[in-house]
């Protein structure tokens, strides 16, 4: 017990070293598998071969293209649906009754996942750009509608009452106590959303697309470029981490604490 | 442990009994209707296997296909009725139980 | 007391008291959808496979009974997503307590599990595919893969954040290591893994029709993917509409169930990871 309280008592600098040895030792198991174990590449790729593939991607530009492609496609199909999504859904929420006829429809389409509708876009708008930004459009819509139509409802309806009666204008009531109030809310949806059309994004292509991060992954299947497919799946997990850490979670954190919605 | 069952939700044990119970009834029915096939059809158990005439109310389709050619070696389909060689007698029990094969016949090379 | 329990017993019993009416506009809701879907059908004319109405789904949806491809489709479906939930959250408890009751471990392994957390099952499926072929295997392992991670990274936090006074105390009173396992470490951080089931299992679902669309020959998933393939579109919208109607009674019955005795046991608990 003693020892283990040292080790966390040490500084963060050291700590964070501490997360690298398994990389450390994933990566040395990887050097000297090849010559140890007999894993076929088409199994599992060298380390050599993904760093030359890698090397080679990046030198034609077509890796940069295919990262790039892929989170404007992201950008917009969450930029059309959220465009749509938080006017529609606080339009709807702060009426009663508009709200009650809304809201069955809205949690069924909601639970509808994202990558389900790949199919019905591919009819639709055929295999490409169109058919995944139509998915991805559609997931952040639905998810973002509920979370919402959610928010401004679970604003205290004394609120309103009272800002009514102290004569603020409906344009006041908009801007300082609807948008305030259901914010937290919907920058949680939106992070939560996110993680929704990132699947979809990824998933999309590889159903439905000509190109993308997603795309390649699964074009590499065919040839069994293994190598190919695992820098996809590492580049997939960093962009990941790096888009909900430095954005989502420091834009939930400020606001979090600007409003002081949420107490833990 | 009753005690903590007695706290697991309301809604869990009747829906997880729900479909416990769905399943189960669509088990009995399909084991009932492969009874009612089995009934006037007598392959001979003993045997490595039968050659069999599948009566279908309609067409077959890829999901048809695809159980029926697990099952034996597929031949022919004609007029709603899909002719297969070499069936084992389980699978052929197997077959009987699907809901959209109205009749199974035994047939000779 | 009676004045007031008079018009609450005579409000539940009227057809328009303010739950019903509630009912009522929801009900009129779905109805309305419904009808504008089939009036836009009439008035867009477009091919039934590229804009089917809802009567075509309808009969779809009964040929697909009838056809006998609809419920066994459900049953696979159902059957690969309670195998894959169950065992990846089992898995992730038992591997985020082990790791959890070591500060070093923790310390070391945490980085690593947020980074393969941070890798959507999605983009493993490739290489599932390569190394199972396309099939049931895939399938099972992805969603084991898409339930464990939320659960053991939770868990691992609960392990983590459970006071070190109460080990402590129970320890000084002479517990035993099993029993502040069992009495107090795992108490302490079943809200967490209560969180971690219910991320892994709605991530999970969108990973079986995922994984259904790519490498299975039946299953709901499947049928979506295969309708549209085949122009089929009325199947693949029955199959849309089944998979929401599956994920609603896995949220209703299942998850926010959990979600509430959490809330109601254990206060609000953080649900970002």
């Amino acid at each position: 017990m003693n020892e283990s309280t040292t080790v966390l008592a040490r500084p963060f600098f050291r700590r964070w070293m501490l997360g690298l040895i398994p990389l450390g030792v994933a990566l040395a198991v990887w050097m000297v598998a090849p010559a140890v174990a007999d894993i076929p590449p088409f199994m599992f790729p060298t380390m050599a071969s993904v760093l030359k593939s890698t090397g080679k991607h990046l030198a034609d530009g077509s890796l940069v293209f295919n990262v790039a492609s892929s989170l404007g496609r992201l950008a917009i199909g969450f930029v059309i649906g959220n465009t749509i999504a938080i006017p529609l859904g606080i339009a709807i929420a702060t009426n009663t009754k508009i709200a009650d006829v809304f809201q069955p429809v809205l949690t069924f389409m909601q639970s509808i996942a994202g990558i389900a509708w790949v199919p019905l876009a591919i009819i639709w708008f055929g295999i490409g750009d169109g058919a995944v930004i139509f998915v991805i459009a559609n997931t952040i819509f639905f998810s973002n509608i509920y979370n919402t139509v959610l928010g401004v409802r679970s604003i205290p309806p004394v609120l309103f009452k009272a800002a009514r009666s102290h004569g603020a204008s409906e344009k006041q009531i908009l801007f300082d106590l609807v948008i305030p109030g259901a914010l937290t809310q919907i920058l949680v949806g939106m992070r939560t959303s996110m993680a929704f059309g990132w699947r979809a994004l990824v998933g999309g292509e590889m159903l439905a697309g000509t190109s993308g991060i997603g795309y390649i992954t699964i074009e590499a299947v065919q040839w069994y470029q293994t190598e190919i497919i695992l820098r996809g799946m590492i580049i997939i997990g960093v962009l990941w981490l790096v888009m909900d850490r430095l954005i989502f979670r420091v834009l939930e954190d400020r606001t979090v604490q600007r409003w002081g919605m949420i107490q833990n | 442990m009753l005690r903590r069952l007695a706290k697991i939700p309301r809604s869990i044990i009747l829906t997880s009994a729900a479909i416990l119970l769905i399943f189960l009834a669509y088990e009995i029915w399909t084991r009932s209707l492969a009874g009612q096939i089995m009934a006037d059809f007598r392959p001979d158990w003993d045997a490595e296997s039968q050659d069999i005439v599948i009566v279908m109310p309609f067409e077959p389709e890829q999901f048809h296909m695809l159980k029926l050619q697990a099952a034996g070696r597929f031949i022919s389909y004609e007029n709603k009725e899909v002719t297969l060689f070499d069936v084992h007698p389980d699978d052929i029990r197997r077959l009987a139980r699907n809901y959209w094969v109205s009749d199974i016949r035994l047939i000779t090379r | 007391m009676t004045t007031e329990a008079i018009p609450a017993a005579a409000a539940k019993r009227s057809f328009r008291s303010p739950k019903n009416a509630k009912r009522i506009r929801q009900l009129g809701g779905i109805l309305a959808v419904v009808v504008a879907w089939q009036i836009s059908v009439w008035v867009i004319d477009l091919p039934p496979y590229f804009y089917p109405g809802p009567s075509n789904v309808f009969d779809a949806f009964i040929e697909l009974v009838e056809r006998g491809i609809l419920p066994p489709y459900i049953g696979d479906s159902v059957g690969r997503y309670a195998l894959g939930v169950f065992c990846g959250t089992s898995i992730g408890v038992l591997i985020g307590l082990l790791i959890g009751l070591s500060r070093l471990m923790s310390a070391v392994l945490a980085p690593t599990i947020n980074f393969f957390y941070s890798i959507v099952e999605v983009a493993w499926i490739p290489l599932f595919v390569i190394w199972w072929g396309y099939g049931i295997k895939t399938i099972i392992v992805a969603l084991v893969y898409v339930a464990a991670f939320p659960v053991l990274y939770n868990t691992l936090i609960g392990v983590r954040t459970v006071p070190t006074v109460l080990i402590n105390a129970s320890k000084s009173l002479g517990a035993t290591n099993l029993q502040v396992l069992v009495n107090v470490i795992l108490p302490s951080a079943l809200p967490n893994i209560f969180t971690g089931f219910r991320i892994g299992a709605g991530f999970a679902f969108r990973g079986l029709i995922f994984a259904e669309m790519i490498a299975a020959q039946t299953g709901v998933g499947y049928l979506i993917f295969e309708g549209a393939n085949s122009q089929q579109t009325d199947r693949t919208i029955v199959g849309m509409i089944t998979i929401g109607l599956m994920w609603l009674v896995i949220d209703r019955a299942y998850l926010s169930p959990v979600e509430k005795i959490t809330i109601e046991r254990w206060g609000l608990v953080s649900d970002s990871k």
